[in-house]
């Protein structure tokens, strides 16, 4: 068990900047997702803290020590590959093994801890078997028994479960989940998909272009992006992006865009004043939309009526896509609702957890 | 059914156009002297012997022709394997001043017709002291083989996914271990065909051998079977019953290695 401390490590490939300056800190028993679209340098990361790409300027630190030029095997770390990579030439037993014997464990305590791991991931009776005889749900158990029986101080997972079927992806994320309140280790996760990022970490790490754009809990990130990419990024359906212009009525800050004009409440946006009258971000995520038939009591400057374009019905709730002038945006509301193609409805902007960000920067306005 | 049947037909022509010509070989090595010459179509020729045989093993150096060949050729394979095994993985995994060249300086080399290698290969060899020995032979069938194997196994190892290395770094090997553990049991396949080729190459070589083997102790067995004809007739039946028994080990080798050669070792490892 071991914290991972990552100081301004930077990664080159050629001129190609892969990582830029990442300082980073992963507590002990921590689980840290590292989450971004592909060519984030996610996954250039998480190699760099397995050895198996060099860094190109600073350090990182595995417990207290410095392994900045400690090769792979001595770094007492345990990886799970996106496609698995298991021996093709030995059975379960020995892909699970294989590690404990270069360590040249004692052959009863590689047989215990083979066993034990099997039983936790429920392949004991797959031990004998050839990677080539698994299904695919199967092979991704093996590979993390294969890390889970070296009881490494960190488990480095580089999107394990992006090969999965729909349903057991669901399934082996709960199971990871659960398996980490078990084993109580650092992992530092990998992945493209924020449903896994929203899940299962303790703490995310959004990234985009070789830059960190923000750390934090899953859903301080959610409620309080630092800038519009994480915004966007974060959340399903994404975050709703409309142009729009900031305006003072009096005491009143209003937001006007070509469809629709709302207001906002002050108290969310203190440092707003510097941005009257110039153009703005307006962000509001599709659940802050609400259905005016479901929000009777809603405050009339918040209204807005807009054009229904296509509704999504996916069973508990409706996606409803709507537009009004340019914009076009998504509503997530209630089973129930009235809205119909090619009718125009009204819906509620919730103000309250609507989001502003620079037109320049993209920075969230606070 | 009729495309089974046709499939078929082509098949048991086939196999008959390839066994006949060795079964007439069999056939002659087990007539007896007398009928030699005769136009019989007979696989079993009246009054069948193994006098040929006899003759050949005890009258003959033929034992010490095969062993000869068999010691060039193993020792061609085993050099030509160790030295291109490695060779092949620093080709395939990194890149290093003169990569390119020495891959192209390698595949330039099987570019050059054998006859014309004959002439350098000979003077070296005699000036290294190397005339009449087995170092010789294996080093001058090593330069042939060497190359030929570097690229077919580094056609291989291209294929082997590096998560399967990297995987094992991170399990605690080194990359020596790596490559012993992970890379060598999958390129199995690759390895197989080198070497029967190696093997197929050295033992069948005639022309280097006739220049480099002078001491009839040192013969490897095409040069020996030349000696078997005389000026003015060939022992056509101990001649076939010596063609008969080279044929074996070869066919031995072809049936051990090819359980290896089998297609899709790295099948299941990764996510396809």
């Amino acid at each position: 068990m071991a914290r991972v401390y990552l100081e301004n490590v930077t990664k080159k490939f050629g001129n190609v900047v892969a990582v830029e300056d990442a300082t980073l800190e992963i507590a002990d028993k921590e689980f840290l997702i590292l989450v971004g679209p592909s060519g984030c340098g996610k996954s250039t990361t998480l190699r760099m803290v397995a050895g198996l790409e060099e860094i190109t300027e600073g350090n990182i630190y595995i417990g207290d020590t410095l392994v900045n030029d400690i090769p792979p095997k001595d770094r007492d770390i345990a990886m799970v590959f996106q496609n698995y990579a298991l021996y093709p030439h030995m059975d379960v037993y020995n892909n699970m093994a294989f590690g404990l014997k270069l360590r040249k464990f004692p052959k009863a305590e590689i047989d215990r801890r083979v066993h034990e791991a099997a039983k936790i991931l429920g392949i004991e009776s797959l031990l004998k078997r050839k990677p080539k005889e698994l299904s695919g749900g199967q092979r991704q158990r093996v590979a993390l028994g294969r890390a889970i029986v070296r009881e490494p101080k960190v488990f480095l997972m580089d999107e394990p479960l992006s090969n999965l079927d729909a349903k057991l992806r669901v399934q082996m994320r709960a199971e990871l989940a659960k398996l980490h309140d078990r084993l109580k280790t650092t992992i530092i996760y990998v992945t493209h998909d924020q449903t896994e990022a929203m899940t299962m970490g303790d703490r995310i790490v959004v990234q985009k272009d070789g830059l960190i754009q923000q750390v934090g809990p899953p859903m301080e990130i959610y409620h309080h992006p630092d800038n519009a990419f994480v915004a966007g990024f974060i959340g399903s359906p994404a975050m709703n992006f409309m142009d729009a212009v900031l305006r003072r009525d009096g005491d009143d800050l209003w937001v006007q865009s070509d469809g629709f004009k709302v207001k906002l409440p002050r108290t969310r946006f203190e440092t707003a004043d510097e941005y009257i009258d110039k153009e703005v971000i307006f962000g509001i995520r599709p659940e802050d939309i609400l259905d005016l038939d479901f929000a009777k009591d809603a405050d009339p400057d918040l209204i807005v009526t807009a054009n229904v374009d296509v509704t999504e019905p996916m069973g508990a709730e409706v996606y409803v896509y709507l537009s009004a002038g340019k914009e076009s945006y998504i509503a997530r509301v209630d089973a129930h609702t009235r809205a119909r193609p090619g009718t125009t409805h009204k819906v509620v902007f919730n103000t309250e957890k609507a989001h502003l960000f620079c037109k320049d920067t993209e920075v969230s306005i606070r | 059914m009729l495309k089974s049947v046709s499939i078929h037909l082509v098949l048991i022509a086939a196999c008959i156009v390839a066994v006949y010509p060795f079964l007439r070989v069999v056939s002659i090595s087990l007539r007896p002297g007398s009928a030699l010459l005769s136009t019989s179509l007979a696989l079993i020729p009246p009054g069948a012997t193994l006098e040929n045989y006899r003759t050949l093993i005890f009258d003959k150096d033929f034992t010490i022709w095969l062993w000869n060949s068999l010691i060039v050729s193993g020792a061609t394979v085993l050099i030509g394997l160790l030295l291109a095994a490695t060779a092949a993985y620093a080709f395939s995994r990194w890149k290093f001043p003169g990569r390119r060249q020495g891959l192209v300086f390698l595949l330039l080399t099987q570019m050059l017709p054998p006859g014309m290698l004959l002439l350098p290969i000979y003077i070296m060899v005699v000036r290294l002291n190397l005339f009449n020995t087995y170092t010789g032979m294996i080093i001058a069938y090593s330069v042939g083989s060497v190359p030929f194997s570097i690229w077919l196994l580094k056609g291989y190892y291209d294929t082997i996914p590096r998560e399967l290395e990297e995987a094992a770094l991170v399990d605690g090997a080194g990359p020596l271990t790596t490559f012993y553990r992970i890379v060598l049991p999958l390129a199995t396949p690759a390895l197989a065909i080198a070497g029967l080729f190696n093997f197929m190459t050295a033992w069948n070589e005639y022309m280097m051998a006739r220049v480099m083997l002078q001491k009839a102790s040192m013969f490897t067995w095409p040069i020996g079977f030349q000696k078997l004809r005389d000026q003015f007739t060939t022992q056509w039946g101990v001649f076939s019953a010596a063609s008969v028994l080279v044929a074996i080990p070869a066919m031995l080798l072809f049936l051990y290695s090819s359980k290896w050669l089998i297609s899709g070792l790295t099948l299941g490892g990764l996510k396809e």
